[in-house]
């Protein structure tokens, strides 16, 4: 027996050494290896959202900046779905953000929700022992200041990155890009960089330690300043108050600030998501910023670049005098009316536009020619589109030869089209940004600065492609349309500061009454200011978008 | 003052685990010290019991034995009928049934006439009810630490080494035919075997190898032909029925990243451990192992690997020293019991072997089990104190 008994002792032993074998590899030779899988059994990482960086306008004042609102996080594989459907049916939260299924950052929480109710927290907290892995805390979230809500549409909102931007991006679950407006275009600029906080949890996901080791803080996004001048806009606002639809830039052509770029009906930046199916509904279209989308035809704006053209061809200079108005001018055996059915009689060309004349323009495009109208035209690289650093600007439109040709077939292709051309009829769209644009070009003899609302490092210049000594005219015109003895927008003139500017009435198609429109500069001799002003279905230039005009003018210029 | 050298390692084994269980779960910590309070009482009662009278009589042992493990068939409740309800008290009477079941193997292998090839197939036979009903409860783990004893025991008492292996090779055959590699080195192991036996014996050498060759054959296909997918799966569930609770791999991974991380010093006073944070799972019985590594490293351990050696040579010399047949063999059986409890456990800790619910021998949570094992311990201790 004994012998026997030492077989089977001495086996135990030897397993004994094979077990004391093993432990050696485990606790001395990866020791190491074990360390860090302990660790990273109970270190959970938080995010901490950066604060997105602030947007005021030219004087300072806050237009976007930030609240703290409550989180809720989960760390991800604690709960089971109907877990989590019943934390949202206590929270009183309809939707998941994410399908945390996707999600196997396992060491990582998750954002759930941002923006959660203080209710619907405090039930959450109430049975927080039902949901372990879930974590709320406050977080810094976008908001806008709701006085200057008319800025909506140059601000644009914020919405969580969906899953394609959040691999571009290289965004964390949760965090927010900027969608239209300044939102959009300086996002990386705005979105500053997360933070980490660290979080000990027990294997069911409870936390049992916060900030084992220092968090890693977040770095705030950078604080832009826009040329907007937030009150400037509010003024607009109450301006606008009778009217439905419209739009209206203030702009320096010198520099390419835009200290306005006013829509309406415009959306609340901090309520867009929650109201985006109203606003795609509404009838008067609030998701399109008029001022840069709305396209409209110029109506006798673009009598302006007629002159021009003329002048440029050589076919009339300042003192050129057509047969005298008489209310209607016939052409072969049509014959066309002027606005003035009374008749202007024989004018020049400043006083042409002063008053606009139909009849005279008529005659300026039918001294042109109209191919040579039209190539001429394509050659003064009108700025139908701006380039303004707000996404989406729409691209106003000029027709050319071959559109005319390709529209009416080759032999319906008349002189005669070019009487219709020259008072700014037919398909010839512009936003209200670039006839700001066209105007400052005009008032500065052939430049503009492109229009920013964030100051970029180098700002370009667009050019109008007319001889600078060739504007005379033109600004003599504008001038006389508010200063003038007839002027069309005679009513808005000042003693102290000279303005000029052209109105314009656009017919359209719904015989409903006409979109007003005017466009101005200010001072005459030294533009500094545009002011371009279009009311929808508001009446002529001069009844409604001039006086705007002028109040807007009278308060840059602080005259009561 | 001879009892302290019988009482002394287990003793401070068991106070290892008591001082852990505190570290685990006051409530655990309280009761076990209770049970270890009673464990001794016990030990110093049975210690005096003077088996010469009776353990002549084997039946004395094998039917109480095989009452207590018909009982919980009948009264225990739930799908696994392992516990049964006495005022309060839940026990297990599988466990209390090996005390039985060894002294009924010191009783039937006292006897020389025993001791032979017809005897151990005697011997088998009354065991096999045994084995048997602890497998229809089903607790695999029990069934296999009886199967353990009783095969130690044969061997130990001078049962034909060769007629050991022929029954053994019939279970070893089944289960190693899963795996090429395993089956493989048994028919190479059987044939060096054969080689180096003294007497070469022509029909036990081919009833062998059929033996292999039939269970090795048989076994994968009726496994994988014969029995349908959802049968193969009450098989493994039947096998392992607390499979359910967390897969075992994961457990097994924890216990590693416990004893892995704790080093060469072990860390005492860490507050971010695996057992604090509730990922070492069950640390105070299938993994109490882990538990008291992680506390005490790769140093502590090797203590207790001394202190178990210290057992293991105390049962040692009490086969050498004793005169009488049944003294040795109840320490024979006594020590395959604490082998198998401290070698199966620990290897299902480092990953070894699956995880089993086997509990670590005077470390593991459980009542029932350090009351056996310290009346073992007292049973074997008295008879060899008195030398009867």
């Amino acid at each position: 027996m004994e012998r026997r008994t030492k077989v089977v002792v001495f086996l135990t032993l030897f397993v004994f050494l094979l077990f004391v074998f093993k432990l050696f590899k485990i606790q001395i030779i990866d020791h190491e290896r074990y360390r860090k899988l302990s660790r990273s059994n109970y270190l959970r990482v938080i995010k901490v959202p950066a604060i997105r960086g602030d947007i005021l306008d030219r004087n300072g004042e806050k237009l976007a900046y930030w609240k703290p609102v409550f989180r809720i996080s989960v760390l991800p594989g604690v709960l089971n779905r109907s877990k989590l459907r019943k934390l949202f049916k206590i929270a009183g939260l309809d939707s998941l953000s994410y399908d945390v299924d996707t999600f196997s950052l396992k060491r990582t929480y998750i954002t759930l929700k941002r923006g959660v109710g203080f209710e619907a927290i405090s039930n959450i907290e109430e049975n927080i022992d039902e949901f372990p892995g879930v974590v709320i805390d406050a977080v810094p979230a976008r908001y806008y200041n709701e006085d200057y809500s008319c800025v909506s549409e140059i601000l644009g909102y914020v919405q969580e990155a969906t899953e394609e931007e959040l691999k571009k991006y290289n965004l964390e679950v949760g965090d927010v890009v900027g969608r239209r407006g300044i939102e959009a275009v300086y996002d990386s600029i705005l979105r500053g960089r997360n933070g980490k906080r660290f979080l000990v949890v027990d294997s069911r996901g409870n936390i049992v330690e916060r900030d084992p080791t220092p968090p890693i803080p977040p770095v705030k996004g950078k604080t832009l300043r826009t040329t907007i001048d937030a009150n400037l806009m509010v003024y607009i606002d109450s301006l606008f108050i009778p009217y439905r639809k419209g739009a209206c830039v203030v702009y320096k052509p010198s520099t390419g600030e835009v200290l306005a770029l006013y829509t309406k009906p415009y959306f609340n930046s901090n309520t867009f998501l929650a109201d985006f199916k109203k606003l795609l509904k509404d009838t008067l279209h609030p998701l399109i910023n008029r001022a840069i989308q709305g396209t409209y035809p110029p109506g006798s704006i673009f009598k302006l670049i007629s002159a021009l053209v003329a002048l440029k061809t050589k076919s009339v200079s300042e003192n050129t005098v057509f047969k005298p108005c008489t209310g209607s001018f016939t052409y072969g055996n049509r014959t066309w009316g002027c606005w003035l059915k009374t008749g202007h009689g024989a004018l020049n060309l400043p006083h042409a536009i002063e008053q606009s004349c139909d009849v005279y323009f008529y005659q300026l495009g039918l001294s042109v020619g109209f191919k040579r109208f039209l190539d001429v035209l394509d050659s003064l690289n009108v700025p139908l589109y701006t380039g303004i650093d707000i996404p989406h600007e729409k691209r106003g439109f000029l027709p050319s030869y071959e559109w005319y040709v390709k529209r009416l077939g080759k032999y319906n292709v008349t002189e005669g089209y070019v009487l219709n051309l020259a008072i700014g009829q037919g398909e010839i769209l512009f936003t209200p940004i670039s006839l700001a644009v066209l105007t400052g070009e005009i008032a500065q003899r052939g430049f503009a600065i492109r229009p920013y609302v964030v100051k970029p490092d180098k700002p370009d210049t667009l050019i109008l492609n007319v001889d600078s000594n060739l504007f005379g005219p033109v600004l003599k015109g504008a001038y006389l349309v508010v200063n003038g003895e007839h002027g069309t927008a005679r009513g808005i003139a000042l003693d102290s500061i000279k303005i000029a500017g052209k109105t314009g009435s656009a017919e359209n198609p719904h015989g409903k009454k006409t979109h007003s429109l005017f466009t101005a500069f200010v001072p005459y001799n030294n533009p500094e200011y545009v002011v371009t002003v279009v009311v929808e279905n508001a009446g002529h230039g001069g009844e409604v978008a001039a006086p705007i005009a002028g109040k807007i003018i009278r308060r840059l210029y602080h005259i009561e | 003052m001879k009892m302290l050298k019988a009482l002394f390692v287990p003793l401070l084994i068991s106070l290892i685990g008591i001082v852990e269980l505190s570290r685990i779960n006051k409530s655990y910590f309280e009761r076990q010290l209770i049970f270890l309070i009673m464990a001794v009482v016990i030990f110093l009662i049975v210690r005096r019991i003077n088996m010469k009278k009776i353990i002549h009589h084997y039946l004395f042992f094998y039917i109480p034995g095989l009452l207590l493990l018909i009982m919980p068939l009948f009264m225990a409740h739930g799908h696994v009928k392992r516990w049964i309800n006495l005022g309060g008290f839940s026990f297990q009477p599988s466990e209390v049934a090996k005390i039985f079941f060894i002294l009924f193997m010191a009783s039937y292998f006292d006897k020389k006439e025993n001791r032979t090839t017809h005897g151990f197939i005697k011997g088998l036979l009354l065991s096999g009810l045994y084995f048997a009903l602890v497998f229809i409860e089903p607790d695999f783990a029990t069934a296999s630490t009886y199967i353990f004893i009783f095969a130690v025991v044969s061997y130990v008492v001078g049962i034909d080494f060769s007629v050991l292996l022929l029954f053994a090779l019939a279970p070893l055959s089944a289960i190693f035919s899963f795996s090429w590699v395993l089956y493989l080195t048994l028919i190479v192991v059987l044939t060096v075997y054969l080689f180096l036996m003294e007497k070469r014996r022509f029909f036990f050498a081919i009833s062998m190898y059929t033996i292999v060759f039939a269970f090795g054959l048989f076994t994968p296909y009726i496994w994988n032909r014969v029995l349908k997918p959802y049968q193969r799966q009450r098989v493994i569930s039947f096998l392992d029925p607390e499979k359910h609770r967390d897969t075992s791999g994961w457990q097994v991974y924890q216990g590693k990243i416990a004893l892995g991380a704790a080093g060469f010093w072990g860390r005492f006073g860490e507050s971010f451990n695996q057992k604090n944070l509730k990922f070492l799972p069950a640390p105070h019985t299938d993994f109490i192992f882990s538990s008291i590594g992680e506390d005490v490293g790769f140093l502590g351990l090797l203590i207790l690997f001394t202190l178990y050696t210290f057992l293991l040579f105390y049962f040692y010399e009490v086969i050498k020293k004793s005169r009488k047949g049944y003294i040795k063999i109840s320490a024979v059986g006594t020590l395959a019991f604490f082998i198998y409890h401290i070698i199966f456990n620990i290897a299902s800790n480092l990953g070894l072997f699956p995880v089993a619910g086997i509990p670590l021998a005077f470390l593991s949570y459980g009542g029932t089990h350090l009351l056996t094992e310290y009346t073992l311990l007292g049973i074997v201790d008295g008879m060899y104190e008195r030398g009867e």
